[in-house]
């Protein structure tokens, strides 16, 4: 039996490590550990309730403007304040366009190069590259051999120099990697055509947040800025015209580039990929894009849950049953370890029993800044699969026609869903989903704006002394990576107890009281390794759940040591 | 139109010394309102990019020059500053930067699609810690004028001199 270590870095939420144990060639067993104290619920003790959104939207760089929204949705649910429409809109837009952003990125920025083989590319044939893309990518004008020579030799100087950036340190050759040259090279190119795609995108994000990254146009009770149709300033026609543009780019990208390429690499890599790294097959939404104004909203992406791989029937949630552990965790709480608590009387007091560093392993009981979060005991699956499954389930119909015309063609069924393929493709059909309902939120926008609408945000409760004494809330969401849920205690004016359940923590959760391991950890089992000094599959199934990091691989053997960055 | 210069803050508030870069741009618009403060040629542009990544690619693209202002670890005194400028930056960034997936993987895409001004420096300092906690340690705080003044160096340097034309700006 072999231990190794995968020591991904991130420095947005802290680090985040994977050792799994390997014997003739399968992964037995995994541990997962977040190797960094956040303790962000810490320095929001005592602070005004209405800043703890510019605060927690830099717990994470990549989705900056989720963890604003959770925050501002728990204070004004403790509250008892309803945003006026406008602001339940634009906050649908900057959402959306977010998760469309950052899908983009994961697939061919994050992920795609754990299954496209870089160096393969560079040796492709550009008329054969020219002609997949003519086959596979309909109607993308970006289809010549003349481009695709073009693509190589960038390609081919960037790989000539000694500044490789994203694309040194991966494990070119690798047998694991299955597509022939001229996919490698159109997936490359797409790769960078989606580098100079995203930049416009995220402009979106610049007009409705003020500024990007870290939009600064949050406020309890709904957004801060003008809608103002005629001024010269503020959102305004022209910016509105701006955001409708950019709009209508999105679905082009996504529906002849993404979903064509996901469907390609899927086909190449459906004997194996389409089972391995299926996960816990219990799966948690919060649901989100409210599409009315009520306290019980119909969401564009439902909530509910779906237990033990079974696609028939989608239970509800209730965010009582949510409680966190952390018997395997370096924390200690009042009244015992062993305890399961809700996060509304949550805790988070430090307790590091691991190895002093620099250590090659962690085998001690504890081995994780990382609570263990469970839904009525049990561990969760959150994110894009988790999403695309429930409204399936649900019958939501774009939904069931994208996830069957997806699975069709590949001789598959629905539950394929549930694997490593599964979750890259979920991601992308949700992309294609979102992609196609931004315009109609910024059409309703537009609508109560002709209509004289221009109400943006709630403010008779923004004065403290309107407040009662003390007040709690929470504020669920989705991220692009899975639900995430932030809980408030107000007490005099200020808040007394912080917590956040993010999605990283459900997916990348430790072992709870009872030693059941969390959603990687259960992934990773029994995966095969083809050559365990370069373990590309254990990245592929993390990386599949889009943990929110880059990652560096350290991989220990007894009679040799290597470190790999990717 | 004149690219501006972008003075580009890197860095997570809420860890400590890493979040040097929103602490100096902070510097830098507080400065830049006083009256009586050091003024910045007026091609230059402030931004603090938090920890945004490629999603700071849109603003570096619209750049003619940049002055990143990043924490680096290269082992030395807290404190200690540190430049970087030219091919330098780009084969060691990997290693010495706190950020170093981040920022370098920025910069990667940026020269991948042809946008990475020719113009570059990133000025880093050495952090003592970048715990989960808000505000610089005594020593990188004790750095912060000097690098402060070595922006306006590097600005004067690059500016040309001149307004860039307005562009239309969104909200």
């Amino acid at each position: 039996m072999t231990r190794v270590a995968i020591d991904p870095i991130t420095r947005i939420e802290g680090h985040l490590r994977v050792e799994v144990e390997h014997a003739d060639g399968t992964v037995q067993q995994a541990w997962s550990t977040g190797t960094t104290f956040r303790g962000i619920e810490l320095i929001l003790q005592g602070r005004d309730p209405r800043q703890a959104w510019m605060f927690a939207q830099r717990v994470c760089g990549v989705c900056t403007h989720v963890h604003a929204l959770a925050a501002v949705r728990a204070v004004e649910q403790a509250l008892d304040i309803t945003i006026p429409p406008n602001a339940r809109i634009v906050r649908n837009l900057l959402s959306g366009v977010q998760f469309v952003h950052d899908h983009v990125i994961h697939f061919y920025h994050l992920h795609a190069l754990d299954w496209v083989d870089v160096v393969s590319a560079a040796s492709a044939d550009p008329a054969a590259t020219a002609a997949l893309c003519q086959q596979v990518n309909t109607g993308w004008p970006h289809d010549t051999t003349a481009y695709f020579t073009d693509v190589r030799a960038r390609l081919r100087t960037f790989l000539d120099s000694d500044q490789l950036g994203p694309f040194g340190g991966g494990y070119w050759g690798h047998p694991a990697y299955l597509l022939p040259a001229e996919a490698n090279l159109l997936l490359v190119a797409h790769y960078l055509e989606a580098l100079e795609w995203q930049r416009d995108i995220i402009r979106i994000h610049a007009i409705l947040g003020g500024k990007n990254p870290h939009p600064q146009t949050y406020t309890v009770g709904g957004m801060a800025l003008t809608l103002a149709p005629d001024a010269p300033t503020g959102v305004n026609e022209t910016a509105l015209d701006t955001i409708a543009d950019l709009l209508a780019t999105l679905d082009e990208f996504v529906d002849r580039v993404l979903v064509p390429d996901v469907a390609l690499l899927a086909g190449y890599y459906r004997d194996s990929w389409t089972e391995l790294g299926a996960g816990p097959g219990n799966l948690l939404v919060y649901g989100e894009f409210p599409e009315d104004d009520g306290p019980d909203p119909a969401l564009y992406l439902p909530a509910g849950r779906i237990v033990d791989y079974d696609l028939g029937t989608v239970l509800p949630v209730n965010q009582a049953a949510i409680a966190e552990i952390v018997a395997r965790s370096w924390y200690t709480y009042s009244g015992g370890d062993t305890a399961a608590k809700h996060p509304s009387v949550g805790e988070t007091t430090a307790a590091y029993s691991g190895p002093a560093a620099p250590y090659d392993m962690i085998t001690t009981p504890k081995y994780s800044w990382l609570k263990a979060p469970r839904y009525d005991g049990a561990a969760y699956e959150v994110g894009p699969l988790a999403r695309m499954a429930v409204a399936y389930a649900a019958g939501m119909p774009e939904a069931r026609q994208a996830v069957d015309s997806f699975v069709a063609p590949l001789g598959l069924r629905p539950a394929a869903l549930f694997s490593t393929i599964g979750r890259v493709a979920a991601r992308a059909l949700e992309t294609q989903l979102l992609a196609r309902r931004l315009p109609a939120w910024l059409t309703d926008l537009r609508a109560n704006l002709a209509a004289g609408d221009l109400r943006i945000a709630d403010t008779t409760k923004w004065e403290p002394a309107t407040w009662p004494a003390t007040a709690s809330g929470w504020g669920p969401t989705e991220a692009p990576r899975g639900g995430l849920g932030h809980w408030v205690d107000i007490v005099d004016g200020k808040i007394s107890n912080y917590q956040m359940v993010v999605p990283s923590t459900w997916n990348g959760s430790p072992r709870d009281a009872d030693g059941e391991p969390g959603p990687w950890e259960l992934a990773l089992q029994g995966t095969p390794l083809v050559d365990p000094t370069r373990p590309v599959e254990v990245l592929r199934i993390v990386h599949s759940f889009d943990p929110c990091m880059a990652c560096a691989v350290h991989v220990h053997q007894p009679e040799r040591s290597t470190t790999v960055e990717s | 139109m004149l690219a501006p210069v972008l003075v580009l803050g890197i860095g997570n508030l809420l860890a400590g010394d890493d979040g040097l870069g929103w602490h100096a741009v902070q510097a830098l618009t507080v400065e830049a309102a006083d009256p009586h403060g050091r003024t910045l040629p007026p091609d230059v542009e402030l931004l603090d990019g938090g920890t945004g990544g490629l999603a700071l690619l849109p603003a570096i693209s619209e750049a003619g020059a940049l002055v990143i202002i990043d924490a680096v670890d290269v082992g030395a005194e807290p404190g200690t500053r540190h430049t970087l400028v030219g091919p330098d930056l780009y084969s060691r960034l990997v290693r010495l930067s706190v950020h170093q997936v981040g920022t370098a993987d920025l910069l990667a895409a940026a020269r991948l699609t042809n946008t990475l001004p020719n113009r570059v420096v990133l000025l880093g300092v050495q952090p003592a810690t970048i715990a989960t906690g808000v505000g610089l340690s005594p020593a990188v705080t004790a750095a912060l004028p000097r690098l402060l003044a070595a922006v306006h160096d590097w600005c004067q340097q690059f500016s040309s001199g001149e307004a860039p034309l307005p562009r239309p700006k969104p909200a």
